[in-house]
């Protein structure tokens, strides 16, 4: 008898432009989609998309995305066979996992086991010390007391990274640049800890400047086939939030390559992996040390389905209904170059603040070589109940400049009424000489862009040219009966 | 959405515009913008200048012409002054019948953003 479930319904844990990239993976493999959503979200593309929609109800992710019950209880009800729980939300979430599987439906991604082992940043590095993956050298040892921590430190070498065992998001996270300011960080670290996770516990790791962002997509299946799918690089971060992403890395020789995906193939049978999977590390000059796992599809999986012509949502259907891998690592070639731009709601003339809003009108320049991964479309509303990310712009190019002068391109010709983005910025970034030439680390935001774009200057040229466009425009309305009258008249006369 | 031209540089440009309530989203030349009209309600004692009569110079530039001198009356749609910022010429018409009374500026004075060009009293 064959393992192989057929899948007939997929129920859709998750919300914007990723339910809308899950849903179609469901269409083109012949299976029925069921959109899990709160109420601003009747307002998104994947609403229109789906086969079939479910109100959890409320306005906040705790009161639908992130309700362990109300989901799998939906899922139930629709008579779906799956759940794909997309990336962020409940996707890293072990008990969810187990949860499904306990309503006897499958989970698209790992074994819950492997969600809880990756999710704790000690057990992770433990397994993968074991593997023989390079980690960053520290302490994860049960003695906290100052003294033998401090101790830990002097060996370990200066600067040092106190971080919370059960941390995240950069809190209960501190930076030691001395023997003389370590205790007064260790206090404050387990303070925060405490604070946020309720265990003062830390580990020590040795404080890595200048590094690169560096991670290998990796995917394995239930008959312990594991491959990797070439690397990302995603150095360019604002507070560990990625913006922009690209495949392969520009920083990487062929040696160094081989090395590495070795490292996360055997990352990902330590934990006999299955699903996709991302290993993460950081690189600095030539040595990379294991930073953590992601047990989940990433946001920029689509650099890698360009350069590797692979679709990874389908992949993850397939392996979860229990087909084996559809490729062998042989058949996986890297192509060209892919770069991918995360477009925010937000305006970088004010530090990035979230802006929100009904989209008014956009458009996009699709063309060979370019993809676009949207939420919302025109007349629907950004809220501020959600993360500000509205969209992604991928572009596929022959080489890495090619792929660079396109994305520019699409920078230029993609506009978005009635929210700002940050597309300027992303402009600013691509045409950056640290950028372009490659060598960017995880500190080319704060070192370069500190203040996003800053404040916006207008000319008087443009104020007037903007003023005119306003008043043109509204000539053409009815409301113009009931608008006030400006006193000033430009006669556009050339002096 | 409309499609608005532009003549700069002499070249004719085709710029998308869309109005929504007080503001003009546009994009030109590859980038968007979103141009908030001035408000009614900022600027001295929370009205406007079509409600005060009272006009500030709505960036740096000279004056050209001035048509009018303290203590006169004028009607509506009257022009005041031409200033000129830009290469382009600009006219303060009076918003409704009323005395000239302040006159701040003179034909050739350089202004700067802000400055109080003239302010009209109604007549009651």
């Amino acid at each position: 008898m064959s393992r192989v479930k057929n899948f007939k319904k997929i129920a859709v844990c998750n919300r914007g432009e990723v339910a809308v990239r899950i849903i179609r993976a469901c269409r083109e493999l012949g299976i029925q989609s069921v959109l899990l959503h709160s109420d601003p979200d009747k307002n998104s593309r994947a609403f229109r998309m789906a086969d079939e929609c479910v109100n959890l109800g409320g306005n906040t992710s705790a009161e639908s995305y992130l309700d362990i019950q109300k989901n799998v209880n939906a899922a139930i009800k629709v008579g779906a066979d799956a759940v794909h729980p997309g990336f962020g939300f409940l996707s890293e979430n072990a008990d969810f996992a187990e949860a499904v599987i306990a309503a006897g439906l499958t989970f698209v991604g790992p074994m819950p086991d492997s969600i809880r082992d990756m999710g704790d940043k000690v057990s992770a590095k433990k397994i993968m010390e074991a593997a023989g993956v390079p980690c960053i050298p520290g302490y994860k040892g049960s003695d906290q007391s100052g003294e033998k921590l401090l101790k830990e430190a002097v060996q370990i070498g200066f600067p040092v990274l106190i971080k919370a065992a059960a941390g995240g998001g950069g809190r209960g996270m501190k930076v030691s640049r001395s023997k003389e300011d370590f205790l007064e960080n260790l206090e404050s670290a387990q303070r925060e800890s405490l604070a946020a996770f309720g265990s003062q516990i830390v580990f020590l790791e040795k404080y890595l400047e200048d590094t690169k962002h560096i991670e290998f997509q990796i995917f394995g299946d239930s008959y312990g086939n594991h491959v990797h799918l070439f690397e990302r690089e995603c150095s360019v971060q604002r507070r560990h939030q990625k913006i922009v992403e690209e495949a392969p890395s520009p920083s990487l020789s062929e040696s160094l390559r081989e090395e590495m995906a070795s490292a996360a193939v055997r990352a990902a049978k330590a934990v006999n992996y299955m699903g996709a999977g991302t290993v993460e590390f950081l690189l600095k000059g030539k040595e990379f040390y294991f930073l953590e796992m992601n047990t989940r599809l990433q946001v920029e999986h689509p650099v890698t389905e360009f350069v590797t012509g692979t679709d990874l949502v389908q992949a993850q259907i397939m392996v979860a209904s229990g087909s084996p891998l559809p490729w062998s690592q042989s058949d996986i070639k890297l192509t060209g170059h892919s770069i991918e731009c995360r477009l925010y709601a937000e305006d970088p003339y004010q530090m990035g603040m979230p802006s929100t809003g009904e989209i008014l009108f956009q458009e996009f320049p699709f063309g060979p070589g370019r993809r676009f991964d949207f939420a919302f479309d025109a007349g629907d509303e950004v809220t501020s109940y959600y993360d500000p990310m509205i969209g992604k712009l991928i572009a596929w190019g022959e080489n890495r400049f090619k792929c660079l002068e396109r994305m520019q391109t699409i920078l230029r010709e993609s506009v978005i009424f009635g929210v700002h983005t940050n597309i300027e910025f992303l402009k600013e970034i691509l045409a950056h000489s640290e950028f372009v030439d490659g060598s960017m680390t995880t500190g080319f935001i704060a070192e370069h862009f500190p203040n996003a774009l800053g404040k916006q200057e207008w000319t008087a040229e443009e104020i007037e040219l903007a003023q005119e466009l306003y008043r043109t425009a509204r000539l053409s309305k009815l409301e113009q009966k009931s608008a006030e009258q400006s006193p000033w008249n430009v006669l556009w006369r050339n002096v | 959405m409309k499609t608005l031209e532009v003549i700069k540089d002499g070249k004719k440009i085709k710029v998308p515009a869309y109005r929504h309530a007080t503001s003009i989203w546009y994009h030109l030349e590859g980038r968007t913008y979103k141009y908030e009209m001035p408000s009614k309600n900022r600027g001295g004692a929370g009205a406007s200048a079509e409600d005060s009569g009272v006009f500030t110079a709505p960036m740096p530039g000279k004056i050209m012409k001035v048509m009018v001198s303290k203590g006169q009356e004028v009607k509506t749609g009257e022009v005041l002054l031409v200033m000129e910022a830009m290469k382009m010429e600009y006219s303060i018409e009076a918003p409704f019948d009323g005395t000239i009374a302040n006159l701040e500026c003179s034909p050739d004075q350089q202004v700067a953003l802000g400055d109080l060009l003239v302010s009209l009293e109604k007549i009651d």
